[in-house]
């Protein structure tokens, strides 16, 4: 599983969600990029936008790839550095999931 | 007088008027009484007497609605079975312990099956042992197992001697449906006319109605959105229609817009019921209006936490496979969502719809009402769905007769949606299909 794929792929997905989601205050809507900040007090998506980011990932990775993974889960939930504070990082546990299915089913 | 004695008088007093048109022909009460002996023969040659359980499968026929009748008569515990539930009646014949299965073919030719299935519930041997006729009903278990409701019939069935107006009616709901099984006995009382179509189509039922004059439809919100879709009141004349009664779900606003567009000259009625206590007596505050007042002299209402609770004089004997669902003071959970406005009540939808996300509430039909505004839309369900972030999540199953990709869909839904719901309410899953999202009884499924 190529990670830079991957990105490319969600950047897509994530300029979807940021144009289809209401952002109150913000108004218009930002520009999706690798690094751009999903959770925290910084965040450029509302936390009902990053889940329904979060659902089209994984309807993608099932339509595209053949893969179906359930990416909130206790063990990402529990991780140190959260893997849906960015695209990358997202990518990232995409590609460790697939690479290391013990994990999957961890 | 038993009903079905007062019944049987009520026949010979309207010999000659139409009591049932079926596959085009017209049946007389006459014909009705004649049916009614024939069958009281069969049963005493097949040995149906007194206490037994039988079912009766088939559709509203001129045979059917005569064998429901001669087994009041009888004193036995009627099982009314649509085919529609074929894969559950194995299911049924067990929990209400069938002792015969009458079932009528599609040209109304009938047999009597004898069925071991007793085991001697004991509601249904107080019956037997108060040797009163009973009624068995299930519920569609759209939110699990279908429970099995039992009824005593004298209590259920005194008040249609009252006399009230009939109008010709379309008998829409199946008789294995509260309210299918009340329009039977109410149409039979005041010697009304049973219009019945030959299936549940809407080209069918439309046409049933423009041929035979009907003027009553008693249908459900998810028919009545059919109807509007494909525009079926303008192919067929059905100007005959004087009042369309709807309930069993909840109305969509906008579909009750359509409506009251498309019938200016019908009257729109929102009825309310349950299985486990008969049909209220009910009145809308306007055609256009979802504002509903129930009740009538034999039901109380309250609302206790938002919910509508109501106590019948005469309600079910209890459920056949679960606990008695009244409280001491006999009161009845309807688990329905309602807000009140004075005497009125607004219905907002079944509590165990509701879809808890984050702590919020969403309402399915609100989120449906909005994403219907959609035009290439057939029909949308919305439910919930487990989440661990935020309780649930809320999930659009959309219809569509050419289905797009469900990306685009939600993209579409999304964009409609801003501005229109808030954010919790908006779907975070999209699922497209093709086939239809409403049930036999022409319920929406939201699963």
């Amino acid at each position: 599983m190529n990670k830079e794929a991957l990105v490319t792929e969600m950047l897509v997905i994530l300029q979807d969600t940021l144009d289809g989601h209401v952002l109150e205050e913000a108004g218009e809507s930002v520009r999706a990029t690798p690094d751009l900040t999903l959770i925290g007090e910084t965040a450029a998506v509302s936390s009902m936008a990053l889940v329904s980011f979060i659902a089209d990932v994984e309807s993608t990775l099932m339509e595209r790839h053949n893969l179906q993974l359930t990416l909130v889960s206790e063990r990402a939930l529990s991780r140190k550095k959260s893997p849906f504070r960015s695209v990358d990082a997202l990518a990232e546990y995409v590609v460790e999931l697939v690479e290391n299915p013990a994990e999957v089913s961890a | 007088m038993e009903h079905a004695d007062w019944q049987l008088r009520r026949f010979a007093a309207g010999r000659d008027q139409t009591a049932i048109v079926w596959r085009d022909r017209e049946y007389t009460y006459g014909d009705f009484a004649d049916r009614y002996h024939d069958w009281m023969q069969r049963f005493d040659a097949a040995g149906v007497t007194a206490g037994a359980s039988v079912a009766v499968v088939g559709d509203f026929s001129p045979g059917s609605v005569t064998a429901l009748l001669a087994l009041i008569a009888r004193r036995c515990i009627l099982v009314p079975m649509s085919r529609d539930s074929r894969d559950q009646h194995e299911q049924f014949h067990d929990i209400a312990e069938l002792d015969f299965r009458i079932e009528l073919d599609e040209h109304d030719q009938s047999t009597i099956r004898a069925m071991p299935c007793r085991k001697g519930h004991p509601l249904l041997q107080q019956l037997r042992d108060a040797d009163e006729p009973g009624l068995v009903l299930f519920s569609s278990g759209s939110t699990g197992k279908p429970k099995a409701i039992l009824h005593a019939l004298p209590q259920l069935l005194e008040k249609f001697r009252t006399p009230r107006h009939c109008r010709r009616t379309v008998t829409f709901l199946l008789y294995d449906h509260i309210g299918g099984f009340n329009t039977l006995m109410y149409t039979m009382a005041n010697l009304g006319c049973i219009v019945a179509p030959e299936d549940r189509s809407v080209a069918k039922v439309c046409r049933a109605i423009e041929r035979h004059k009907a003027e009553l439809l008693p249908t459900s919100p998810s028919f009545l959105n059919l109807l509007l879709l494909g525009e079926s009141h303008r192919e067929f004349d059905l100007s005959s229609l004087k009042l369309i009664t709807y309930g069993t779900e909840v109305m969509p606003e906008r579909t009750l817009e359509l409506l009251t567009e498309a019938f200016p000259n019908v009257r729109l009625q929102q009825t309310y019921g349950l299985s486990e206590l008969g049909i209220l007596r009910s009145k809308s505050a306007s055609d256009r209006s979802l504002l509903v007042m129930v009740g009538g002299e034999d039901y109380e209402t309250k609302v206790v936490d938002g919910t509508l609770r109501i106590r019948a004089r005469c309600s079910m004997l209890g459920y056949l496979n679960a606990p008695s669902p009244f409280d001491e003071e006999g009161w009845f959970n309807t688990g329905d969502s309602v807000i009140q406005d004075g005497e009125y009540y607004r219905i907002l939808g079944r509590v165990s719809e509701i879809i808890n996300v984050g702590g919020q509430k969403v309402y399915p039909t609100e989120v449906e009402r909005v994403i219907s505004e959609i035009a290439d839309f057939t029909d949308v369900a919305v439910s919930g769905e487990p989440h661990l972030l935020l309780g649930n999540v809320v999930v659009a199953t959309v219809q569509m007769s050419e289905p797009l990709p469900a990306a685009e869909v939600k993209r579409k839904i999304l964009a409609h949606c801003r501005g229109r719901l808030q954010p919790f309410m908006v779907p975070t899953k999209v699922t497209v299909v093709t086939e239809s999202l409403v049930n036999y009884r022409f319920k929406k499924i939201r699963r």
